[in-house]
């Protein structure tokens, strides 16, 4: 018996050869004492599992749980928020103002003084906020930020064979 | 502390639709019906309580923000279960990545001692009570490479097919076959070894 | 009369406030623009075979591509930080973009045939990175980019290589 046969003793116990080759490993065990004696511990080893998944409880209180997962839906949708807000909404509005004639002058005088303030408290407040979207199903995504190099990492991992970035990164050499 | 309950699954689908309406207390409350299966799930893949703990919360959160994506194909606990593994794959990704593969590692890809071992005739776990087994599942899978043990979980705990667990290891299904037989093999091993150790 | 004259003091006023208005729409826009610095990086633990061609430095003019030692290695300085974090020991440069990106407007960069990035200017020092696989949508980043930040994405290539887009704030020189 060699190690592919046994492999292959495998996937007939967890139904996954094709009928033909089904019938072959079939065929082995009824000749094979060895085969059937591989075959029991494979499928005891299955049965115990099955029905025996591991339970563990968790030491922390519900609320306690709960508690760190609300503040962190809820930090993520005040940064969606802040994300979904129209960037230039008040310069719409100042060009409403814009048609008296004087007071638009110091509005517009208004905009080139009071912006640059305003563009470095939100720089301060999203210093930290990062949104990464993972956009297809082909792929998964992680992020993590490397203090030391200033560095903020996503890395994507190619969940099948068929990914977008499969052909997009063998071709970096053959340009 | 307290092993939860099965629940009925007609009981989530109700909490599950407000939640989805945005009733955050409805959500709530399926995290505390389901919190413990969850970090069982991310502790038997992880080994590490902290890290499991991380991970399912983690997972509650993915699972808010994605609460509109569930049409109801599975139940909303396997679907809570397959983010908690994703996220808990995607994990020792990380890890792997910034440590060098190990030697062993490729051994236990390709068999290694596993290829040597006699075959375990008699069921060790005769006679046992089923805590007790439990307890010694639990042990041998922590013994196992993450790996090993990953291919297993998924293949007995959430009954994918080979293919479905390629995809979600990122391998060949013959990669696949060789994990999970090796695995079953060495699980086979060290449950027989217990029992040397303390008779059942 | 008094009225006719009236009249024209406010188009005056009318015209300066347009100017001034103009100007301050202006000063806005080009304090939101920024100039973003795009490497796709390939990441190997091959070394440069110190008898290829142009193996000390940059591609040669003229050369076919395929060695290594055609390739460029990366700055020294980013090539070190992403030693630090990634376990690859070469780096080599396979196309670099600098581009000027204006406020609330997104460019975009193709980085290889299949590979593209499009850079969008948000609020607060913010930039949307999307990044296309064959024309798909892979991943979608929003973070803060200031001077001296760095936004990596990357991935696994074959031949346990990989490969890395870094984005970086290149200081606008007025």
């Amino acid at each position: 018996m060699n190690e592919e046969f046994k492999v292959k003793l495998q996937a007939y116990l967890d139904g996954e050869l094709p009928v033909r080759e089904a019938a072959e490993v079939a065929r082995t065990l009824d000749e094979d004492a060895g085969a059937r004696a591989l075959f029991g511990e494979l499928r005891t080893t299955r049965q115990w599992l099955r029905g025996n998944k591991p339970e563990h409880a968790l030491g922390e209180s519900r609320e306690f749980y709960w508690s760190g997962i609300e503040r962190e839906i809820r930090r993520l949708e005040a940064a969606e928020a802040v994300e979904s807000r129209p960037a230039a909404g008040w310069a719409a509005l100042l060009r409403q103002w814009a048609t008296p004639l004087a007071g638009a002058a110091v509005v517009a005088l208004a905009i080139v003084i009071f912006s640059v303030p305003n563009s470095i408290e939100e720089a301060d407040e999203n210093r930290y906020l990062a949104e990464v979207e993972n956009n297809t199903e082909a792929m998964s995504a992680i992020s993590f930020r490397a203090q030391s190099e200033n560095m903020f990492v996503v890395w994507i991992s190619e969940r099948y064979e068929e990914s977008p970035m499969h052909a997009s990164s063998t071709d970096l050499r053959e340009r | 502390m307290s092993l939860q309950p099965d629940r009925p699954a007609s009981e989530d689908e109700k909490l599950v639709k407000k939640a989805q309406g945005g009733d955050m207390g409805a959500f709530e409350e399926l995290v505390a019906r389901h919190r413990d299966k969850l970090y069982a799930r991310a502790l038997s893949m992880m080994r590490n309580e902290d890290d499991a703990r991380d991970l399912s919360q983690e997972a509650w959160i993915k699972g808010w923000q994605r609460l509109r994506q569930f049409q109801g194909g599975s139940t909303f606990l396997t679907w809570m279960t397959r983010i908690v593994i994703n996220l808990c794959l995607d994990q020792m990704r990380k890890q792997k990545r910034q440590r060098t593969e190990s030697i062993e590692g490729i051994e236990e890809e390709s068999g290694g001692i596993e290829r040597q071992m006699p075959v375990v005739e008699v069921n060790p776990t005769e006679g046992l009570e089923r805590g007790e087994l439990r307890k010694r599942i639990d042990r041998a899978l922590g013994q196992l490479s993450f790996e090993h043990r990953t291919a297993l979980i998924l293949h007995e705990f959430e009954e994918l097919e080979y293919k479905e667990i390629a995809k979600r290891m990122e391998c060949s299904i013959g990669t696949v076959m060789s994990r999970l037989f090796y695995a079953r093999r060495k699980m086979a091993a060290l449950m027989a070894g217990y029992n040397r150790e303390e008779p059942g | 009369m008094r009225g006719w004259k009236s009249q024209v003091t406010a188009g005056r006023w009318a015209v300066v406030a347009l100017l001034l208005f103009c100007l301050a729409a202006g000063v806005e826009a080009r304090a939101g623009d920024i100039q973003v610095d795009i490497q796709l990086i390939w990441g190997t633990d091959e070394k440069p075979d110190a008898n290829a061609p142009g193996a000390e430095g940059a591609p040669e003019e003229g050369k076919e591509g395929g060695g290594i030692g055609e390739l460029k290695p990366v700055d020294p300085a980013l090539s070190s930080s992403l030693k630090k974090i990634f376990k690859w020991r070469e780096y080599y440069l396979i196309k670099r973009e600098v581009v000027a990106v204006a406020s609330r407007q997104s460019v975009r960069v193709r980085l290889s045939e299949h590979c593209e990035v499009v850079v969008r200017e948000l609020a607060g020092e913010r930039v949307e990175v999307k990044l296309f696989g064959r024309g798909k949508l892979v991943n979608r980043t929003v973070k803060s980019l200031e001077p001296g930040q760095i936004i990596t994405i990357a991935g696994d290539d074959k031949n346990e290589t990989a490969w890395f887009v870094v984005i970086q704030r290149v200081k606008l020189v007025v």
